[in-house]
Order: C-alpha cells, then sequence, then structure tokens
C-alpha cells in the first residue's frame, strides 16, 4: 500500500504539472479536491484519466471519482479494490 | 437534473416581449422600438452599461461617445433577436464568410475529433447551425440560462447529431467530458469567459495583457486534439444571415513543453485574429461584463506555476 500511495503521488505531481511539489509533501489524508491541493474538474478529468490507464481500472462515473479522489488514501484504496475486483 | 439557477442580463419576460414585436411588427417600426428599448435597457442595467463603455474605450482608444455605447445595445438586442427566430421560426443563414475562410476551416469537414473554440460575439452561439452541415458530431458546453430556444431548436433539428453538457452541472461535466471526448465527439466551448475556469494564463488583448481560460488546450493536451476557433459575425445589414471566420488550427505535439509554449503562442494569435475582427465589427462583442481582468503573477498562482517553470 505504501509503494502504491508513492506511486500515486509522483503521478499526481507529474500529471497536473505540480513544479514546487515534492512527493513527501502531500499527505496522504490530504484533501485532493475543493480544498487540499484544490484540484478542478479539468485536473480530475486528467487524474481520473490518467489513473486508469496507469492502473487499468475504470472510475465509473462523478460519484465513484468524488469518493476516490477524496485523498491519496481513498485513491489507493480504490485502485486495490478494484485491481482485487478483476484479479 | 438539477441545474443551477440560471443568470440572465436581464428579466427572463422581456426576451417574450421583444420576440413578440419581432414576430408581429413591420421591421422599420421594429427596428425603431427596438433602438427604444435598447436605450431603456441602457438607462436601467448600471453594469452592463458600464461594462460596455470599458469595451468600447479599450477597443477604439478613447472614450466612446454616446451613440457608439447605445449601438452596442442595440447590437446585441438584434443578436437576441436572431437567436430568438433562430429558436423558433427563421431558418437562419450561418456560412462560411468566404472561400478562404472555408479553407482555413476544412477541417471540420473531416473525420478527426476536434475541439471547437468560441467566443462571445457576434452570432457565435449560432455556429451549431453551421456545424451540424457538415455532418460532425458535437457536443456543445454551455451556460444553461433561461433562453435557450435556439438551443433546443438545435437540438431539436439535429437529433443525435448535437448535445449539450451544461456547464452549470459541474459535479458531472467531468464525466460529460470524458464520455464524449472518448465517444470521438468534437467539443465545442466559449473560451472567453474566467468565471468558470480555473487555469487561466495571460494574453494581449485590447490594451492589456488580460486573463483567459486555457482549459481547450488542456483538453487538447489531455486527448491529442486539434483546437480551431470560429466565430460567426453579421453580413452586412442583413438580420438573419452570418458570415464564419476560421482561425489557424492548432495541433499538439503530444510533448508537454512544446505544446505548453505553442498552445500559448497559438490563442495569443488567436485573440490577435479575434481582436482585429472586433475591429471591423466593433459592437459585435457581448460580453456585457468587467473585461477580462489583468493578469498577474497572483491572477492564477497555479497557472504561474504551470507556465513559468514547464517540466
Amino acid at each position: 500500500m505504501t509503494k502504491l500511495k508513492h506511486r500515486l503521488k509522483d503521478l499526481i505531481i507529474e500529471a497536473l504539472n505540480l513544479e514546487d511539489v515534492a512527493p513527501e509533501d502531500l499527505a496522504d489524508d490530504e484533501a485532493l479536491m475543493d480544498s487540499g491541493l484544490g484540484l478542478d474538474s479539468i485536473d480530475a478529468l486528467e487524474l481520473v484519466v490518467r489513473v486508469e490507464k496507469e492502473f487499468s481500472i475504470k472510475i465509473k462515473n462523478s460519484e465513484e471519482a468524488r469518493e476516490a479522489l477524496g485523498s491519496i488514501n481513498t485513491l489507493a484504496t480504490f485502485i486495490q479494490s478494484r485491481q482485487g475486483e478483476v484479479a | 437534473m438539477v441545474v443551477d439557477t440560471p443568470r440572465n442580463p436581464g428579466p427572463s419576460w422581456g426576451y417574450r416581449v421583444i420576440d413578440w414585436l419581432d414576430a408581429h411588427l413591420l421591421p422599420p417600426l421594429r427596428d425603431a422600438l427596438v433602438f427604444i428599448g435598447s436605450s431603456v435597457a441602457y438607462l436601467g442595467m448600471h453594469k452592463q452599461r458600464q461594462a460596455s463603455r470599458e469595451y468600447l474605450q479599450a477597443l477604439l482608444g478613447s472614450p466612446p461617445p454616446l451613440a457608439d455605447r447605445l449601438r452596442h445595445f442595440d447590437a446585441i438586442t438584434h443578436s437576441l433577436l436572431a437567436k430568438l427566430r433562430a429558436g423558433q421560426r427563421v431558418d437562419t443563414k450561418v456560412e462560411w464568410a468566404d472561400e478562404a475562410n472555408k479553407q482555413t476551416g476544412a477541417i471540420v469537414y473531416s473525420d478527426e475529433p476536434i475541439l471547437l473554440g468560441t467566443f462571445h460575439v457576434g452570432a457565435s452561439d449560432l455556429l451549431g447551425f453551421h456545424v451540424r452541415t457538415t455532418g460532425r458530431r458535437v457536443s456543445m458546453i454551455r451556460e444553461r440560462v433561461a433562453n435557450s430556444s435556439d438551443i433546443e431548436r438545435l437540438l431539436a433539428q439535429s437529433g443525435d447529431m448535437v448535445e449539450v453538457i451544461w456547464v452549470n452541472q459541474e459535479a458531472d461535466i467531468v464525466f460529460a467530458l470524458r464520455d464524449a471526448l472518448e465517444a470521438g465527439k468534437t467539443l465545442a466551448m466559449q473560451c472567453d469567459r474566467v468565471a468558470h475556469a480555473s487555469k487561466t494564463e495571460g494574453f494581449e488583448f485590447l490594451g492589456a495583457t488580460r486573463a483567459f481560460p486555457v482549459t481547450i488546450y488542456r483538453l487538447a493536451a489531455l486527448y491529442h486534439r486539434p483546437v480551431q476557433f470560429f466565430v460567426a459575425l453579421p453580413r452586412g445589414k442583413a438580420r438573419d444571415d452570418f458570415a464564419v471566420y476560421a482561425s489557424p488550427l492548432y495541433r499538439p505535439t503530444g510533448n508537454r513543453n512544446t505544446d505548453q509554449l505553442s498552445s500559448h503562442k497559438h490563442f495569443q494569435a488567436v485573440l490577435t485574429w479575434l481582436e482585429n475582427l472586433l475591429r471591423a465589427h466593433p459592437f459585435q462583442w457581448f460580453n456585457f461584463l468587467p473585461l477580462n481582468p489583468v493578469w498577474t503573477a497572483d491572477t492564477n498562482a497555479t497557472c504561474q506555476r504551470a507556465v513559468k517553470k514547464p517540466r
């Protein structure tokens, strides 16, 4: 799980071009949307696309996305559960 | 579907009144009444009057005379009438300005999914009537307001060729965008207002470096889609005949650094192109809002981070 979270942080920083942010700057429970990192809808779309491609999963709708993109923790849990379903 | 409260520049019954007058009066009498009505609106709409004055002064380089300010309000009233007629009873002509613009915009006849940008200028709200003639499936990103009869008619006429993604529904917009893009549809969006934009960049426009949204280029980079801008402006003095102008095409390379710079350069060229069109049609700018804010380092800190130091 720790490895997955670190991979997610790298992906978020790279996908969203967070120039001055290091992986250790992102807390596992920091909100990604609204407050915290404050992702906007296009950021969220970019992240959804990158996560889907990277982890071969599908985020079906806005409810799932809101749940998954709550924080690094929730995103990692979501990915693990989806990959578990596939396995 | 829950939609946020629609925003309108005036009372919603005002559209119904001018539509009734338009349908029942002879054109000379109608035009005289429209001018009186738009002059009354000018007196009563303080914020819009300020916005009009600010725009005209920036375009003309000096305080606009009263006659020009009234003409600006008269022009938007006729634009609204054209939309209402398109929505109800008139076969509105929205066709290429000339062969050169048709050649420039030729990609709309191809099968390639593209991103179509436009502005709150002239009859650009009616561009859907033009695009649907190309056989292209389009998803229009629009802000829902109370008077959307032109859109309703366009949707009714176009079957599944045209759909609307309402930007007011922010909770759903991410997936509406994704589904449309993944389905290979063409997205059309207006790219001048910063209200719903989260990332802006600074561009030279009307005498200052102003903030404009760059959402269309972010989507272009994400889905590797070309971008082209179109506007429709009145053809001479005709009321229901509009000429379509096409900007140069932008095509992302897939390299983030390159695309960040080239998209900025492209949009600057588009805004210069738009400014030149506005100088030829000075009363066709229909953002009766304060001009786009002057862009500073604080205008959009997130954007600044992305633009100043591309990775």
